[in-house]
């Protein structure tokens, strides 16, 4: 055992960044044992970047979809989902992880459960806080199954000595995704051999999955078309939220986890290593994957000629199709779509009934909203809460709701007496509600008599205070459908308007890095609606306005016209270098002239919640959005004669590459949104501009409903144009009343 | 363009603007669209623009208030499984949706009133028709009567066009055969007295066997025993000036299907809020409103209704509805729903042309609400206008305006008692956030206020209907009750007008009052409390507090009302300027001027000197009376004499002993209705919002004190009375 798991260390040494922030990434204490164990024979140490060709008798599957888990607050859990071939299954397996908590977390009352398939495996103290500590854990025998399973760690933790809801914000577990395991014993157990088990490549020990493209040449458009569908498919067929493309020529030396080689191309182009199948590639298309004596993961999708190659790919999502008991490894729970009037009860969203005895307990669920989603600004959605408390809980409680990470609601319980909340209303506004998933966390803060005398040990002593029932729902209310463009949100969330068409010009700019970065764009999009885009490539000469179009190309490729569509400005260096009034301007706070009136109208409309720009009446034009020189932007644009353009570039491939790869991480390509997103090398978090001008496209047929809906959206956005809407009709009523009396009912 | 064709405009003009206001739109927007659209109102009341712009402002109203009601309905009822808070809650929200029904019931009625009639005369070849003057009366005192009779048949018409009638129901047969062998002389006294001043003045008097069916009975027994084409009614306290049938008789020449000429009520004295509160002189009378653009607003729609005084009506009209109807208590508003219901028409002509006493003391006030009230449910309950067939449209509203309105004591007392739902019982009856409850409903009790105000501002000042409302609720509350139990119950009770209060007290009917004001005390004292203790919703406590403290203050005022001031009945006065002479203490005749008249005595300026008369001294006046009443010698009673300059000016009492002294006295009295129309226009100024308020608070703060002054003086006297 310690010699694999040495030899995973060794090699994950020099593949995968440290990235916990503790001082020590692994936990070396059982290093002492190891030394005693007999060198491996094969030990790779001194040339990890070589690994031998031989068939491990282990195999690692790598659990965390994301680089470390960490598990903050009193009582928190994350779930992940991990496929497994059917060998890996019936294979004895063991679980292992390695967790680091914070200090003040108190190790007696503190603990963290393994749960695989609602099954819980076991229950460790958290007390951990110095170095890491590992756990592992043996898993029964026919617990594991093949295909999706679902992993859940969930840790209950309570502070040491506070007792103040402040403190819970201190707790917290981490765990590292280079030591979160699933071991199996047995030959090459690694090996994925049918295209439905493809989503058993798994992730790395950062939580990433890569496919290794290996195709001869992309300079046609058919194959690049390819290669590009093929890429979206394999994403979904592999589950993941982010797939990792790279290109590459020859095929992996070795084994790894979460890597898949992917060779592509007509039959007289396949690599030498691969011509046994020049046969069978000759005759017709093929998408298998193949056994290769390193034991590395390999897809081959091939035919005679492009064409055939085309037909191949489809058989990959024919035979690991997109379907609910397949979910994306990072949404362990059913994520449904709401169109408006329905209820959800939150036992259905994966939220258990949980008997609470801390100070701050949150919950979290999902789900998904269409792209027409257009509610944001008037509606309010409505959590039917189902609770109940003890008399140590105190009026002042608070249950608060953030949608999206943004507070939405902050509900006082008022009253304490009933020690029952039974469809207690709450209502908060859809503001930050968005087309694609979404994210609700409901946060109760209690204030119980008990905390303010804080006895040692009552953190976790105190009996149970709140019981919060999976019968509490989610209720949407029915709400306006239609599509306000440009919206960075339909695409990222939902591939809209481009998954519901025919075909999807898609233009690129020259160079290997280019198609990389739109395949990473086409497969991320994918990922997020589950369905793939039909592109077809298309020369920039040849785009048409009046159709929806993607385009991935670095700046100085685009020509003039293209530009000018597209809703990008080259730098603002370039642009206003010589212009140092304009400098001086935009270093001026806003950019408005601060006079005493703008002052106080602005703390007016502050006190409810309102700015002096929510109150414009004239129409404003989304200015073209400038580009920062090593930053990648994403930007939407609606075209006048009718086609909706979505435009990714840079100032050159490289930056154009790295960036879409930055902006494909979940948690930036969820900070996308707006008219324009743009990453810039050195900024982590994605500064997204909103459109100032959007245009209402319809999407549902004609009904009265949905468009007093949608008007009072609209209106909310555009409130003086309500104000004047109001007044123009109430000038013609009056007009229309005066008309009335003259002639109805005594004149003098 | 044609009626229906406009008619079909207005309403898809309404329907575009319902969609519009039912928007779900949010907070903020409605908030910024509130405060513009009020902000706009403001600007049309300040630059007291009128016409259409009037009309604007009313929508502007409307929108605020129908949005209000929309949000009110689609978000802040508690949840149907807390019974405890959903139940308050529904009938809180009932009791704001019944006013704001109200307001646009008030609003379709007072839209455009009519602009005054102006006077008409019969043309010369017109005949003149005969009219019979009814004076019904139960129990009023000689004296009282003796001057409405005089007033009555000094009328400006020919004499042998009309008869006053007096129609007793205090000397009938019954009455004068009481078992009680007391009230059976009593009533035989009255009997012959009321003959002998009938005869002395020239009037009829008229009895009956029985007391059936009250006024409307002694009235139906006076059509049976008169023949005039035309019926005057006057109450027994009403006496009508000169030109009453001038300004009346002359509208039955122009419309053959007119059954009905209602002239305004004018008081010369104040009611008990006015003379507790001291605001007889300054502010609008209470009823100015309701005669001063209410019936102008029903006149509109045909639907201005008889008040049982003050009137002229058709025989044939009467008779076609077997005269005046009783089934009700309040005969007159019955009769005419009837007769409109028939196709007769009425109209209204807002000229003071009676003056009549109010109730004087507090309880008789509230017994005289307490008929109207219980008579208006009455009709509500047996004739429902909505329903009622032979009504147009616009009556049909009207009159669910008039009746509708008597319901006032249920909401008034809801919002009385609402803010104790929460600050004693933590009930949450009003689900709403502080921002919503800013934006919604402060926006819209301001824009009630503005409405109420542009359109009532002239006769009402702001919070004076609240406290009128307030003063009459605690009261009328379980009348309406008794009504809508047994709706045939309530029995006529006749308005005793001729008390007086000879020496401050508290009203007999002031405990309840004093009993709330505590209760709203205790509710501050718990706001208090509740915002220190709890502060995680000190936000929702200080609004309901506010409002708990908006309701003390009505309840302090209302302490003043019921704490009764002493004033003498007589001496209200009116200015005159006639010359006279009197009588010296020689004998011989001083010239003077007459400069204010009251029911019971004159002011006469002598600009010679006293001519000897004193303090005590008995002399006579003498005047050119302005009718024919064949005597111009009138015996007067010094009461005091004041220097002015060089001059003197004697107070003096009349001495009446004949009919033709009271002839006199309604002659200087009753002459000139111009007088009053006069007096009532004084008041009739829109103080405005801000300046109502702050007048209303500084009456509130004064009469609190007084109320609890009196109580401290009075309530002990009173425990110890049996």
């Amino acid at each position: 055992m310690m010699r694999t798991r040495l030899l995973v260390a060794a090699l994950l040494s020099t593949v995968v960044l440290p990235v916990v922030a503790q001082p020590a990434p692994f936990d070396m204490t059982p290093e002492s044992d190891l030394r005693q164990a007999p060198p491996p024979a094969s030990a790779p140490a001194s040339t990890p970047m070589v690994p031998q060709p031989v068939l491990p008798t282990r195999s690692e599957h790598f659990l965390l979809p994301s680089s470390t888990v960490r598990l903050a607050g009193e009582e928190s859990r994350e779930a992940m989902v991990v496929y497994l071939t059917q060998a890996q299954a019936d294979a004895p397996a063991r679980l292992q992880l390695s967790y680091l908590n914070a200090v003040v977390v108190a190790p007696e009352v503190s603990h963290l459960d393994v749960t695989i398939n609602g099954t819980p495996l076991r229950r460790t103290n958290i007390s951990s806080s110095s170095a890491p500590s590992a756990i592992v854990i043996d898993v029964p025998s026919g617990l594991l199954r093949a295909g999706a399973n679902r992993v859940e760690f969930s840790a209950s933790q309570r502070h040491r000595t506070d007792c103040t809801v402040g403190s819970t914000y201190e707790l917290w577990t981490e765990l590292d995704s280079s030591a979160a395991l699933l071991s199996f014993e047995g030959q090459n157990l690694g090996q994925v051999r049918q295209l439905a088990d493809l989503a058993a490549v798994g992730v790395d020990a950062s939580g990433k999955t890569t496919i290794r493209l290996i195709t001869p040449d992309l300079a046609q458009p058919e194959a690049t078309r390819v290669a590009v569908d093929l890429a979206q498919k394999l994403a979904l067929a592999l589950r993941v939220p982010n797939l990792n493309v790279e290109r590459a020529t020859e095929l992996s030396e070795a084994a790894m986890p979460g890597v898949l080689d992917v060779v592509l191309g007509p039959v007289d182009q396949l690599p030498a290593e691969l011509a046994q199948y020049t046969a069978q590639a000759g005759s017709a298309s093929i998408a298998a994957l193949v056994p290769l004596p390193t034991g590395a993961n390999t897809l081959l999708v091939s035919g005679p000629t492009w064409a055939a190659v085309a037909e191949a790919t489809p058989a990959i999502l024919t035979a690991a199709p997109v379907s609910e008991d397949r979910p994306r490894i990072d949404l362990p729970y059913p994520v449904p779509t709401l169109f408006g009037g329905q209820t959800l009860s939150l036992a259905d969203l994966g939220v258990p009934t949980t008997e609470f005895n801390g100070r701050r307990y949150t919950t979290l669920f999902q789900f998904e909203l269409p792209p027409d989603f257009y509610a944001n600004l008037y509606g309010e959605a409505e959590l039917v809460l189902d609770a109940a408390y003890s008399a140590d809980v105190q009026p002042g409680s608070e249950i608060d709701i953030f949608a999206n990470g943004q507070i939405a609601s902050a509900t006082p319980l008022l009253r304490t007496d009933g020690g029952l909340l039974r469809d207690t209303i709450i209502r908060f506004p859809m503001t930050n509600l968005r087309a694609g998933r979404n994210e609700l966390e409901v946060v109760v803060n209690l204030n119980a008599q008990s905390d303010e005398v804080c006895s040692p040990g009552w953190t976790g002593e105190a009996p149970t205070r709140f019981v919060f029932s999976s019968s509490t729902q989610f209720r949407m209310p029915d709400y306006a459908r239609a599509a306000s463009l440009p919206n960075l949100q339909g695409l990222t969330g939902s591939a809209w308007p481009y998954a519901d068409d025919q075909q999807v010009p898609l233009v690129l700019g020259e160079g290997d890095a280019v198609a990389t970065a739109a395949m990473t764009l086409l497969a991320r999009a994918a990922t997020s609606s589950g369905k793939v885009l039909p592109v077809t490539i298309t020369a920039e000469a040849s785009l048409r306005p009046d159709t929806n179009a993607i385009v991935v190309m670095p700046l100085p490729q685009m020509s003039q016209p293209t530009l000018e569509r597209a809703g990008v400005a080259r730098g603002a260096a370039a642009n206003g270098s010589n212009d140092e009034g304009a400098v001086l301007n935009q270093f001026r706070a806003g950019g408005n002239p601060s006079n005493p009136f703008n002052g106080a109208a602005n703390w007016l409309l502050g006190r409810v919640g309102l700015t002096v720009a929510d109150l414009r009446v004239l129409p404003q034009r989304d200015a073209p959005y400038p580009l920062a020189p090593q930053g990648v932007v994403l930007t939407q644009t609606m075209q006048p004669e009718g086609g909706l353009w979505t435009v990714l570039t840079a100032n050159d491939e490289t930056s154009l590459l790295e960036g879409m790869q930055r902006l494909a991480v979940t948690e930036q390509w969820r900070q996308i949104g707006g008219r324009a997103s743009a990453l810039s090398a050195s900024d982590a978090d994605v500064t997204a501009v909103e459109t100032v001008a959007p245009v209402l496209r319809q999407t549902q047929p004609f009904s009265i409903w949905n468009m007093r809906l949608v008007a009072a959206n609209w209106f909310s956005g555009n409130i003086l144009l309500f104000t004047a809407a109001l007044g123009g009709a109430a000038l013609l009523l009056m007009l229309a009343t005066a008309l009335v009396l003259g002639r109805v009912g005594r004149q003098k | 363009m044609n009626r229906a064709l406009t008619i079909a405009i207005w309403f898809l003009v309404s329907i575009v603007m319902f969609i519009i206001i039912t928007l779900p739109v949010s907070l903020e927007v409605h908030l910024v669209t509130a405060v513009m659209l009020i902000v706009a109102m403001g600007v049309i009341k300040t630059l007291k623009l009128d016409g259409n712009w009037r009309l604007l402002l009313l929508t502007f109203g409307t929108i605020i208030v129908l949005r209000y009601a929309f949000w009110r309905t689609t978000s802040t009822l508690p949840p149907v499984s807390d019974w405890a808070d959903f139940i308050p809650g529904l009938i809180l929200y009932l009791a704001e949706m019944y006013c704001i029904m109200m307001l646009f019931l008030s609003l379709f009625v007072v839209i455009r009133p009519l602009p005054l009639r102006p006077s008409i005369r019969l043309r010369p070849d017109d005949p003149v028709p005969f009219v019979d003057v009814f004076i019904p009366s139960y129990n009023e005192d000689f004296e009282l009567l003796a001057g409405t009779l005089a007033a009555a048949k000094a009328m400006d018409y020919p004499a042998d066009r009309f008869t006053v009638w007096l129609l007793d129901d205090g000397g009938t047969e019954a009455k004068r055969n009481d078992v009680d062998p007391d009230k059976a002389a009593a009533a035989q006294d009255r009997y012959e007295q009321l003959q002998g001043l009938c005869n002395e003045l020239g009037c009829r008097y008229l009895t009956r066997a029985q007391n059936e069916r009250a006024k409307a009975g002694n009235l139906n027994n006076g059509l049976a025993n008169s023949t005039g084409e035309f019926i005057a009614v006057f109450d027994a306290d009403h006496a009508p000036a000169r030109d009453f049938l001038q300004e009346t008789v002359p509208y039955f020449a122009r419309d053959s299907r007119l059954f009905l000429v209602q002239t305004p009520h004018f008081f010369l004295n104040p009611d008990p809020l006015e003379r507790n509160l001291r605001t007889f002189e300054t502010m609008p009378s209470e009823n100015e409103m309701f005669y001063g653009i209410i019936q102008r607003g029903l006149d509109r729609w045909n639907a201005a209704f008889f008040c049982g005084s003050a009137a002229l009506l058709r025989r044939e009209a009467l008779l076609a509805n077997s005269g005046f109807a009783g089934r009700s208590i309040t005969e007159d508003c019955e009769t005419a729903i009837e007769l409109h219901a028939k196709g007769w028409n009425s109209i209204y002509v807002d000229r003071p042309l009676v003056a009549g006493l109010q109730p004087a003391t507090f309880a008789s006030f509230i017994g005289q609400r307490t008929r109207w009230a219980q008579g208006m449910m009455q009709i509500l309950i047996f004739s429902f206008p909505l329903f009622k067939s032979g009504l147009k449209i616009g009556q049909r509203l009207s009159y669910m305006s008039s009746t509708l309105f008597w319901l006032f004591p249920l909401p008034r007392m809801i919002f009385l008692f609402a803010p104790f739902c929460y600050l004693f019982f933590d009930l949450q009856i009003f689900t709403a956030s502080g921002g919503e409850f800013a934006a919604y409903t402060l926006t819209y009790v301001l824009v009630n206020l503005v409405m109420q105000n542009s359109l009532f501002g002239r006769w009402r000042w702001p919070w004076i209907s609240e406290l009128y409302e307030y003063i009459q609720s605690v009261h009328l509350l379980g009348a309406l009750l008794s009504v809508v139990r047994n709706p045939n119950k309530p029995t006529f009770n006749v308005t005793a007008k001729d008390e007086s209060v000879d020496r401050s007290r508290l009203s007999e009917l002031s405990r309840p009052f004093y009993l709330i004001f505590l209760l709203l005390l205790l509710a501050v004292a718990m706001t208090v409390y509740k915002v220190a203790a709890e502060p995680y919703q000190a936000e929702i406590t200080m609004v309901v507090g506010g409002w708990n403290i908006f309701n003390l203050i009505l309840a302090g005022c209302a302490l003043g009302v019921v704490s009764e001031r002493r004033e003498v009945r007589s001496s209200r006065r009116v200015n005159i300027e006639r010359r006279c002479e009197v009588r010296g203490a020689d004998g011989n005749w001083v010239k003077g001027t007459m400069t204010n008249v009251s029911s019971g005595g004159l002011a006469i300026q002598l600009p010679g000197g006293a001519a000897g008369l004193g303090r005590g001294a008995p002399t006579v006046v003498r005047f050119t009376p302005l009718s024919d009443i064949g005597a111009n010698e009138l015996s007067l009673f010094v009461r005091s004499a004041t220097s002015e300059g060089k001059g003197v000016v004697l107070g003096c009492r009349y001495m009446p002993e004949t009919g033709t002294d009271y002839r006199l006295m309604a002659d200087l009295l009753y002459a000139n209705s111009a007088n009053w129309q006069q007096r009532q226009r004084s008041r009739q100024v829109n103080i405005g919002i801000i300046r109502g308020t702050i007048q209303f608070l500084g009456i509130a703060v004064y009469q609190t004190g007084r109320g609890l002054g009196y109580f401290l003086r009075f309530a002990a006297g009173r425990r110890g009375e049996p």
